[in-house]
């Protein structure tokens, strides 16, 4: 089922204690498999959570001081870039719903710490997605260059709009009025999103509801065509979980969301595979529930085969010969999931053309 | 009342003024008034009107008008570059 | 050639170097003579790992080129494959630049003499490097041609001695003024231009752990038919422009901007322009008296 040696990242992980008998080689290749799946920063805050900081050698915690370093200073500009936002917002009147890693931060997840963005992303009604734009045009956002094909792309069938990139400070936004494109099968109905986001400071900042955001992880990653940030996203899932478990009820708030949302089978995915390879703590009665919403057996076992390679970190040591594989038939069915084939069929077309002409980057 | 963000550093370096804003990522050069609005600002949250007041007293030199001008238009960029910010409460 | 695998220190970083390419090999080997290797053993943590390989059947073999990894990944396009070694030091140039987040970085060439050293910065083009080799051939001890490393606690700079690298006429130049400086292979057509390598001296490797603190930051300026003039620039001016040739100032928030104030604070700071670069070592080795 899983590649045959669990990676040590994901054995510190799930239990940060291992580190106390780690020699330095091996501490050299647990910071290079943290660092390329973008949690060395993440997970010095783990070591440091658990007391175990002061073990950690020097010539490793140099590494981990420096990629917390990095990540810190990209959270104090997210604030700011926050602000710079809400004032744009100002006039529309309208709350500033916050998704993915941003979300992490303004809501002071623990996901949050040491997590490193490149955009902003931002759900909005789709109603009011051209005042939106129009007040971030007026505040120096500026929509990125795409050819009339990804116009239409984004437009008519995905669940945002083209980046938006601010001409002064070239930071990036991403506005989205779903979590999933409009033309895929189980859209969710994003008012229910909406209608249960939660405020987390005095100023325009909100957030999805902690199930939703859950799901949304969930949904994003289990839609996802590219795992370069895979095991990040799952680590993600893992800490999420682990911070909104506490609270009574709310693995029946969670189970029931998902249906409302109709995303049943991507929590299912989530909760399989945190659990699987990164042991997170989820109640066994859980687990079976889901279980009934995904009852194949033989395609529950093929996902796991090729769930189990594709989401592992990003790193030679942590891939086995299939993973290339295994990676590329989650590639192909992640377009199939997310469009109808007569839309899917000219579209794969298209990008393969794009990247053996080298217009567009693997 | 008008507040310095945390993290905001400000110093003479031989005879200029710099400050920096881990915010906006930005390293500017300071007016001799500029840094001492920041050095009030640093010390406590202050209202506009006591921030006057107390530049009144330095720049005794300059008429009314002209210092009030002075000081928003400071207070106007500091704030447009992510050094300084004004808060709700009022005391 | 079956690939092989060197790691040596370099300045405060232990590098692995894996490649199958034989001038890299025997490139390294005899500018990187006097460093310290190592074997691969538990006890040992390697900061970087950097391959210089042909990149795969069409690229490798039918177009001649070449690729550095980091750590398995490339952020670069392939070069020519003659280029292979220089190539090894482009790629660690961007892999400290991009992950040292410990130090501040500063892109200029920094030399040390009684203790005090001295910061050059300027564009590609300004002339530092040829100042920089011409200073170290001269008695003053190279701590890097490219990267003042400073430690954010104490503002020390940290050599991080390299090879020095010089493009065009600076070879020549360099050459005549010091006969017995021994020089890699030359590279042309690259993109600066011809390019080569000048060993570094024993001695600068062998006290590589002696840091010291700033004394003189320079900006200089290669005019042909000038005078050697040096002047006085604002401390102001010079802590912007050294954030403006900063790898990771942006990255470091307070720390870093602090850290370099203090540094120009303690520092005269000066631009130079100059023709003659005997010139222009007298006016130094009069400062550093």
């Amino acid at each position: 089922m899983a590649i045959t040696q669990t990676p040590l990242l994901v054995l510190a992980l799930i239990n940060p204690e291992i580190i106390l008998d780690l020699t330095l080689q091996q501490w050299d290749l647990l910071v290079r498999q943290a660092r390329r799946s973008g949690v060395l920063a993440r997970f010095g805050y783990i070591l440091k959570r658990n007391d175990l900081i002061d073990k950690v050698p020097q010539q490793a915690l140099k590494h981990i001081n420096s990629a917390q370093t990095y990540a810190e200073q990209i959270a104090i500009s997210l604030t700011w870039e926050v602000e710079c936002i809400q004032k744009a917002f100002v006039k529309l009147e309208l709350p500033l719903v916050f998704l993915k890693g941003t979300a992490y931060a303004v809501a002071n997840n623990f996901s949050g710490a040491g997590r490193v963005f490149s955009d902003v992303d931002i759900l909005v009604p789709e109603n009011r997605i051209a005042e939106v734009e129009s007040a971030l045009n007026f505040s120096g956002w500026k929509a990125s260059f795409v050819d009339a094909y990804d116009q239409r792309f984004y437009r008519e069938w995905m669940h945002e709009i083209p980046p938006m990139q601010h001409i002064q400070r070239h930071t990036s936004i991403d506005v989205h009025h779903n979590i999933l494109p409009k033309i895929s099968r189980y859209c969710p109905d994003s008012s229910l999103l909406l209608l249960n986001a939660v405020k987390v400071s005095e100023q325009n900042s909100w957030v999805l509801a902690p199930e939703d955001r859950v799901i949304h992880s969930a949904t994003h990653l289990f839609h996802e065509g590219e795992f370069d940030h895979g095991f990040r996203d799952l680590s993600d899932l893992d800490l999420l979980i682990k911070e909104f478990s506490t609270e009574e009820g709310w693995w029946d708030k969670l189970l029931q969301r998902a249906i409302e949302l109709n995303q049943q089978v991507p929590l299912y995915y989530a909760l399989r595979y945190t659990t699987l390879i990164l042991k997170t703590p989820v109640p066994r009665e859980v687990l079976d529930d889901c279980k009934l919403w995904y009852p194949n057996g033989i395609q529950r076992k093929i996902m796991d085969w090729l769930f189990c390679r594709a989401l592992m970190p990003n790193h030679s040591s942590c891939e086995d010969s299939w993973t290339g594989f295994a990676r590329w038939v989650l590639y192909i069915r992640s377009h199939w999931i997310k469009m109808p084939v007569r839309i899917l069929a000219p579209h794969l077309c298209r990008k393969g053309w794009l990247r053996l002409t080298e217009q567009e980057d693997y | 009342m008008l507040n310095i963000y945390q993290g905001v550093t400000f110093r003479k370096v031989g005879e200029d003024y710099l400050a920096y804003s881990p915010l906006s990522s930005e390293t500017i050069y300071l007016t001799f008034f500029a840094y001492q609005t920041l050095e009030y600002i640093m010390a406590n949250p202050i209202s506009f009107s006591e921030l006057s007041k107390k530049h009144q007293l330095y720049f005794d030199d300059f008429l009314d008008d002209e210092l009030s001008t002075m000081l928003a238009t400071t207070i106007r960029q500091l704030s447009s570059r992510g050094f300084i910010y004004t808060s709700s409460n009022s005391i | 050639m079956k690939s092989k695998g060197i790691l040596l220190q370099i300045g405060p970083f232990v590098v692995r170097l894996d490649t199958s390419i034989k001038t890299v090999v025997e490139s390294v080997y005899s500018l990187y003579s006097d460093y310290i290797f190592y074997e691969d053993v538990p006890s040992l943590f390697i900061d970087f790992y950097i391959r210089i390989d042909r990149p795969n059947l069409y690229r490798g073999y039918l177009r001649s080129q070449v690729q550095c990894y980091i750590d398995g990944n490339t952020p670069f396009k392939p070069l020519p494959y003659e280029q292979a070694f220089p190539f090894f030091e482009w790629g660690l140039n961007w892999v400290i630049a991009s992950h040292v987040h410990y130090y501040l970085l500063v892109h200029a060439a920094v030399v040390e003499k009684n203790g005090d050293v001295l910061i050059l910065c300027g564009k590609p083009g300004a002339g530092k490097s040829t100042l920089c080799a011409a200073l170290a051939s001269r008695g003053w001890r190279l701590f890097s041609d490219e990267m003042a490393v400073i430690d954010l606690k104490t503002n020390e700079l940290i050599p991080c001695v390299r090879p020095i690298s010089l493009k065009n006429q600076a070879i020549d130049i360099i050459s005549e003024f010091s006969p017995s400086s021994i020089f890699g292979l030359s590279y042309k057509d690259t993109a600066k231009g011809t390019l080569s390598h000048m060993k570094p001296k024993k001695e600068w490797i062998e006290k590589a752990d002696i840091r010291a603190v700033s004394k003189w930051v320079v900006f200089p300026q290669y005019k042909p038919d000038s005078a050697t003039t040096l002047n006085s620039v604002a401390k102001g001016e010079t802590v912007i422009e050294l954030a403006k040739n900063s790898f990771n100032y942006n990255f470091l928030g307070a720390q870093g901007f602090n850290s370099l104030c203090a540094l120009v604070d303690r520092s005269d700071c000066y631009r130079f322009e100059y023709s003659d670069l005997g010139e222009a070592i007298d006016t130094f080795d009069k400062l550093s008296s």
